[in-house]
């Protein structure tokens, strides 16, 4: 094997190392599933595995941005349905490789699908989408009566 | 991507290793790291010896957030990358390349000429 995964001298021999990182793990996972796993603004549609996402809030704009790494933008599929962002997408391998080449495999290939319910109605027509560096960048405009309206309210 | 992480109200900085892929064809290595959103200058490739680290770094969470924008949900923390791997002796040390595309950082070690499978002709 040409390359293996380097593990510092001093933890070779210490066996209780890999137990402290399952109770770790098992304190992370159990921390984040009692607290309620929906949020506000976020809706799953399918499952629970999918990209990582961020969702920002402006008076006329709806930001989304979306952790994809390593596709192609034909491989992505974007939708908006009123206040509905449905991002699709299936990472496919690069060629035909056989399984036998791979030392090791640790990314995940496959599809992904998600819903993200959005602070506002957008306009569809008008989003703009850009993929860099394996982020996917959505700026949707809301739609006008979506916006913020200020009401000047008479005390009488 | 991963098991769907909750709002993080508030971002800690953290450490982690790249997911990797590592194949072995006739000639070289490939190795693709997952680092994603960074630009080439946050990434760094270091040959030691036989030991090759690689490094990147995201942006701080506050300079993260676009101007004129308050965060609804956040589930993307920047983040620090590191992992380090040991490279074998029949890998040629002087030539490694690097790319780094949609997220991902692509290596190619070439493997040294003993490495490679020589055919052996079979004389009459």
């Amino acid at each position: 094997m040409a390359l293996i995964p380097w593990r510092p001298r001093e933890l070779w021999w210490d066996p209780f190392r890999d137990l402290e990182t399952i109770q770790n793990e098992m304190n992370r996972l159990f921390n984040s599933s009692l607290t309620g796993w929906r949020s506000r603004g976020v809706d799953l549609l399918e499952g629970a595995w999918g990209p990582a996402v961020d969702i920002y809030d402006s008076k006329d704009n709806v930001m989304v941005r979306v952790d994809i790494p390593g596709m192609k933008k034909d491989e992505i599929d974007v939708s908006v349905h009123k206040d509905t962002l449905i991002i699709k997408g299936e990472k496919k391998q690069e060629k035909e490789l056989k399984e036998k080449d791979f030392v090791r495999t640790e990314r995940f290939y496959g599809s992904f699908n998600r819903a993200i319910r959005l602070p506002a109605e957008v306009q569809a027509e008008k989003v703009n989408a850009t993929y860099k560096n394996g982020v996917l960048e959505l700026v949707l405009p809301k739609k006008e009566e979506s916006k913020p309206k200020q009401l000047k309210i008479d005390i009488k | 991507m991963a098991l769907i992480k909750q709002n993080q109200k508030r971002c800690e900085p953290q450490v982690i290793q790249p997911l990797v892929n590592i194949r072995e064809e006739e000639k070289e290595v490939i190795l693709e790291a997952e680092m994603v959103g960074l630009s080439k200058e946050d990434i760094s490739l270091e040959l030691k010896g036989n030991e090759l680290t690689l490094k990147g770094k995201t942006r701080r969470s506050d300079e993260d957030i676009p101007k004129g924008y308050t965060v609804i949900h956040r589930e993307r923390c920047p983040l620090e990358y590191m992992r380090t791997f040991i490279v074998g002796d029949d890998i040629d040390k002087s030539k490694v390349d690097a790319q780094y595309e949609n997220g991902v950082l692509r290596v190619k070690l070439a493997k040294s000429e003993q490495a490679q499978p020589k055919k052996i002709e079979i004389k009459e």
